[in-house]
């Protein structure tokens, strides 16, 4: 067993896991985060995506040894005091949600993208979000998500 | 078009955005899998399933003393020790053929044959892992395309006979003066919602619960209770959310009824969540279909016969019928028609509805030939449907309920730009890739069941509405929360949903597209028997405006009952209720389709035109465009509705270019069992999707005017793109998926 | 079948140094994990012969991008991202990130090493074509000492490389000889991205007075492992790409190809295809030297 030390969405939290224990299950089991979900296992979906250091990652390919010491986002930590995240409010807009198993990824995955191109192209979009899977919505729905979170986020930060 | 209009009930307020969207997006909401009570958190146990590595065959003995002895384990079935169960004969979509260990039999490889169960999922795999089987193997029926010769009828082909005949088809085809005559392929299939199937079970006494992913509530809580030999009235099933399903959640599989049995014998909560690989076999897929098809035309293209052989694979478990033949029975005018659909068994998981379940491979073979006759007829596509357009539905020979197929062929045409077509393959290119268009027809039955709602009226104005029913990411809440709210014209945000819970009234398994359909008729009879109770509340009220009135004189809107012939006169929804000490007024309704339903056909249609680009070199396809307009009667909610349509049209393009599941030759076992070699596709293979309804309101299917949506975006499109291909490229591909390999070989 | 991650050991030596060491005193025990985005899906496979894991994707020692000596040397555990952030890679050696950018995904190329990609062998890689195409270098440490070696020697065979069990692979060198080349990378997934190769093909040659030279040709998934082209080179070499000769070139070019190349049916392909399109990319990139 490791002692693992996280800083999950700002708070301090420290584990007792084998050190080869999925991110994904200590998030998911260990600290009840059920937010991350579990789609394949094996890096292809994209359903278990979480910032690393600000890095997008698959919680499912981190041994819980590597994120010792390191800071994490979760689904459950892009919203503030109550508040949707602009990202958040333009999915639920603009249908960017349908069954949910994917959308904290796709998120995460747009913040991600984001915070590296604040104006994405469409190509830009398709890229960074090409890791995540969605078996349900056809995609588009998404695509508008991120362009509308794109506006908003920079006419906020113009303001 | 007016005329329904006219008829049509005043249109429903729509919610902004899904009901339970803000959960979602926040990562709030809970999945089957996900929760922690009412049970105390540090007795739940986790199962883990073992499945055999054999195709067929028996189990001689499993040798268990290591993983008995290994770290966490409280309990391990097998056949060898599981409870005996009496298992009653399958009756799809609810109850199927099960592997619930009570025999030594193995009849595919991946099937069930143990249970481990341990304190952590961990400790549970790594048991089963020291689990040594002994087999005793049994030759294996393996493959389709090379055993065609065992084709035999369905012991029970489900609600359309597997063999049927309309006119003289030989005669047809004798008189016709072109024939087209091939052979054509789809393959096996596995739904992989991106949720994984999961389940937790606990028993309180004699009582069962469980939450459950599942499309059917009410066919787990009955399967289960027959499963196990319990009332009905002891199990209470949950799942408030679905992260999907495409009908792989609509039956209930081995693992239900498995963690059950753990958690009966350990007396503590179990949970069993299946990993992705175990999505291939043992919670079914599409089977593979070999169509050979005939069609016979006149030289100014009227079909004179239509003739499609159905062959494919089925479990030697349990018959299912793809009936892949429906639409050569109705989607055309012909003088004559003749289908079978056979079946030729296979040891493999048990085969079950997928996404628009014989449409879906019907179309996508039907539609190629069309195409292939169009071709040789030397006339346009679009044209040859118009000549051969069924006024009436030719397979039973009765009256569509309504039918505007021919806007939607004329309005996605305009949109797509169909006029700038060329017939001529390798005509239009753009760079390196050829480009290609191609069009196909949409179709997938409407479909109502019998179904029930209950309704409140809470204090403040608020609503309550309930119904045993599902929500798969398809917007059941959303249009639930509308249809109850329009009941009494109030707010939609107004009003609380619930479902997905077995206490709640009956509804039915949300497949086959008829969810809707089906409830919100409920919901509607609901709120009206709500309505005449809250007018007679008023008229007994003496502190009410509308005190003394008569039932029939009053209505609802905006939150207040009014009198009809007085609308100032009226009384808020609020001050009623508080009046009535804010206890709240409730009704239950209930709806199912009409005696006369066996008069008329009720059916959704859809144009579907595709523009592909094909790689030169590689002969890599790119969809860079597909428009769709579709007849689906009203349109409930154009966020959730539209999304259900483009999601549906994406499983289209997958179905033309990735999805297939693999047999090894030898050991019967899906090969690529997993999303990195099971494609789906990604983001970058889909171009642009438009997508428009007519919603012109279908009210003699029921009174909502609406049909279901949930599958025919699948239909038509994977042809669609099919017939973009070989204009693009001259290639005339038969075999789905349309690989670039086939397209360079051909 | 599965693993049960309690049944692992995962360590984080603090120092390169310290993981050579480890390795050395027990040659075989340990597996190295860098990223873990193979390593990762090996153990939820059961495939992970090792029960004991050091990480090293912490060791800035090896995450190192820099010029030196007329070489750009990269570090096992640079990341994909790293690679497709690194001003001197696009400048110097733009096929290397092109293939890191179709390396899976965005979060995979987070953590994915170029190292990892080399030592797991798959002859399906995205970034091994590049690297055989520049003609890389490779070393590879231990405790006992370094050594450096022909990328091209490295893979031995299917999943088979000359990394011994007290190795690691150090750095990858590459020489900075080819600002007067044309270069040509293209790969063919199973699908439009997020694909595991089919086909791939790197290709870089000079052009003087319509005459190839230095033709350098690396592919994946046209034998069992990553592989150098050099029969096809050969034939390359000195060819005329003037218009009278060139449909001469290009059916001997792809005549080579063929001979040196053995692809194999598999569910993602069929060896015709593969045969027929490396023809076509080859045939594409001559092409395109000629126009």
């Amino acid at each position: 067993m490791s002692l693992v030390h996280l800083t999950i969405n700002g708070e301090n939290k420290s584990v007792e896991v084998p050190p080869m224990k999925r991110l994904l299950d200590v998030l998911r089991e260990d600290l009840h985060l059920t937010g991350t979900k579990e789609g394949c296992g094996e890096g292809e979906c994209g359903a278990c995506a979480v910032l690393l250091n600000g890095e997008l990652v698959n919680s499912c390919l981190i041994p819980a040894l590597q994120a010792n010491g390191t800071s994490l986002c979760t689904i459950e930590g892009v919203s503030t005091e109550g508040h949707l995240h602009p990202i958040q409010q333009c999915f639920l807009e603009k249908g960017g949600a349908q069954c949910g198993i994917c959308t904290p990824g796709m998120i995460l995955a747009t913040q991600h993208l984001l915070n590296k191109y604040p104006n994405p192209t469409m190509e830009q979009i398709q890229e960074g979000l090409a890791g995540n899977l969605c078996r349900c919505t056809g995609y588009m729905r998404i695509f508008e998500s991120v362009q509308e979170a794109a506006k908003l986020q920079n006419a906020g930060a113009g303001a | 078009m007016m005329q329904a209009a006219e008829k049509a009930p005043k249109p429903v307020k729509q919610l902004d955005h899904r009901y339970e969207g803000i959960s979602k997006v926040t990562g709030k909401i809970k999945y089957a899998g996900e929760f922690s009570e009412p049970f105390a958190k540090s007795d739940l146990l986790y199962a883990y399933l073992v499945q055999s590595t054999i195709p067929s065959g028996d189990i001689v003995s499993i040798d268990r003393a290591a993983a008995d002895n290994s770290a966490g384990v409280v309990t391990i079935l097998t056949p060898f020790n599981a409870p005996k169960l009496s298992q009653a004969p399958p009756q799809p979509p609810a109850r199927r053929n099960l592997s619930l260990l009570q025999d030594t039999s193995v009849s595919y490889n991946g099937q069930p044959i143990a249970v481990v169960v341990a304190r952590s999922l961990d400790e549970a795999k790594s048991a089963a892992a020291l689990l040594k089987v002994k087999y005793a193997p049994k030759p294996a029926k393996i493959g389709l395309k090379n055993r065609l010769a065992e084709a035999r009828w369905p012991k029970d082909p489900g609600k359309e006979p597997a063999g049927n005949h309309r006119g003289d088809a030989q005669a047809g085809f004798s008189k016709a003066t072109v024939i087209i005559e091939n052979t054509y392929i789809t393959p096996i299939q596995h739904h992989n919602p991106m949720e994984p199937h999961g389940t937790i079970a606990w028993w309180d006494g004699p009582k069962l619960n469980v939450y459950d992913s599942t499309q059917y509530i009410t066919g787990v809580r009955q399967s289960l209770a027959k499963t196990l030999n319990i009332p009905v009235d002891f199990v209470h099933v949950v799942d408030p959310v679905v992260g999907g399903g495409f009908g792989s959640k609509g039956s209930m599989w081995s693992h239900v009824p498995l963690c059950a049995m753990a958690a009966r014998i350990t007396g503590k909560p179990v949970k069993l969540i299946l990993e992705r690989e175990q999505m291939f076999g043992p919670v079914g897929g599409r089977p593979s279909t070999v169509n050979k098809i005939k069609l016979g035309a006149s030289a100014d293209g009227k079909l004179l016969a239509m003739q499609q052989d159905v062959v494919m694979n089925a479990s030697v478990m349990e018959d299912f019928v793809e009936h892949a033949e429906g639409p050569t029975k109705n989607l055309y005018m012909s003088s004559a028609n003749s289908v079978s659909a056979k079946i030729v068994e296979a040891n493999l998981g048990v085969s079950t509805f997928m996404r628009a379940p014989g449409e879906a491979p019907g179309t996508a073979v039907l539609e190629i030939a069309m195409d292939e006759l169009a071709e040789k007829l030397n006339m346009d596509p679009v044209q040859l449907r118009l000549v051969n357009y069924a006024e009436t539905d030719p397979s039973h020979d009765r009256p569509w309920t309504s039918k505007n197929l021919k806007d939607c062929y004329q309005q996605a045409a305009d949109r797509f730009g169909w006029s700038k077509r060329n017939a001529t393959p390798r005509s239009m290119s753009d760079g390196n890739a050829w480009i290609g268009y191609g069009m196909a027809t949409a179709t997938y039955p409407a479909n109502r069941s019998a179904a029930m709602a209950i309704v409140r009226l809470l204090p403040g104005g608020r609503m309550f509405v309930g119904s045993g029913t599902q929500d798969l990411g398809t917007g059941t809440y959303t249009i639930m929360a509308q249809q109850a709210a329009a009941g009494l014209g109030i707010d939609p945000t107004l009003v609380e949903v619930k479902l997905g819970d077995s206490t709640l009234p009956k509804a039915p398994v949300s497949g086959g597209s008829q969810s809707s359909a089906s409830v919100l008729p409920a919901i509607q009879d609901a709120t009206s028997q709500l309505k005449l109770k809250l007018a007679d509340l008023a008229i007994a009220d003496a502190a009410s405006p509308l005190h003394g009135l008569k039932t029939l004189d009053i209505d609802a809107k905006d939150g207040k009952l009014f009198n009809r012939n007085n609308p100032t006169q009226s009384d808020t929804l609020t001050d009623l209720i508080a009046r009535n000490g804010n206890k709240p007024v409730e009704a239950t309704g209930s709806a199912e389709p009409a005696e006369s339903k066996d008069a008329m056909s009720s059916q959704s249609w859809g144009a579907v035109f595709a523009e592909v680009a094909v790689d030169k070199d590689t002969h890599m396809v790119k969809v860079r465009r597909i428009v769709a307009t579709y007849d689906i009667g009203t349109l409930l909610n154009q966020k959730t509705g539209h999304n259900q349509l483009m999601g549906g049209i994406v499983w289209g393009i997958s179905f033309a270019l990735h999805e297939e599941a693999h047999i090894d030759s030898v050991y019967g076992r899906v090969v690529n069992e997993s999303l990195a070699e099971y494609h789906v596709p990604v983001n970058a293979d889909i171009g642009t999707i438009d997508v428009s309804t007519l919603n012109i309101p279908d009210l003699k299917f029921n009174p909502i005017g609406s049909r279901g949506i949930g599958e025919i975006g699948i239909t038509g499109t994977a042809a669609a793109v099919a017939n973009a291909i070989y204009n693009a490229t001259g290639k005339r591909i038969r075999e789905y998926p349309i690989t670039p390999d086939k397209i360079m070989l051909a | 079948m599965h693993s049960d991650v309690t049944q692992f050991d995962l360590a984080a030596p603090p120092s390169l140094q310290a993981v050579l060491k480890q390795l050395a005193a027990e040659p075989g025990k340990h597996a190295p994990i860098a990223g873990g985005t193979e390593m990762m899906v090996a153990l939820g496979a059961g495939r992970l012969q090792q029960r004991s894991l050091l990480s090293i994707q912490h060791l800035r020692e090896l995450r190192f991008i820099r010029v030196e000596d007329r070489l750009l040397h990269i570090g096992s555990g640079t990341t994909f991202t790293d690679i497709r952030r690194s001003a001197e890679i696009a400048k110097h050696l733009p096929l290397l990130v092109q293939s890191a950018s179709w390396t899976g995904s965005v979060a995979n190329q987070n953590r994915g090493t170029i190292g990892g990609n080399i030592c797991n062998a798959s002859p399906a890689a995205d970034t091994p074509p590049a690297l055989l195409a520049y003609g890389a270098t490779v070393t590879l440490v231990s405790a006992s000492g370094e050594r450096t070696m022909r990328y091209v020697d490295f893979h031995l065979g299917y999943k088979k490389t000359a990394l011994r069990p007290d190795e690691l692979l150090h750095s990858i060198h590459v020489p900075l000889v080819f600002g007067d080349h044309r270069q040509y990378i293209r790969k063919v997934g199973t699908r439009n991205a997020q694909a595991i190769s089919k086909i791939a093909l790197a290709a870089v040659a000079k052009v003087e007075e319509q005459r190839l030279a230095d033709v350098r040709l690396g592919a994946a998934s046209l034998t069992d492992r990553p592989v150098r082209c050099s029969a096809t080179e050969a034939v390359l070499s000195g060819a005329s790409l003037a218009s009278d000769a060139l449909e001469e070139t290009i059916r001997l070019a792809r005549a080579a190809l063929a001979g040196e190349t053995h692809a194999i049916d598999d569910i993602r392909s069929t060896a015709r295809y593969r045969g027929a399109v490396a023809g076509n990319l080859l045939e594409e990139f001559l092409r395109s030297l000629a126009g």
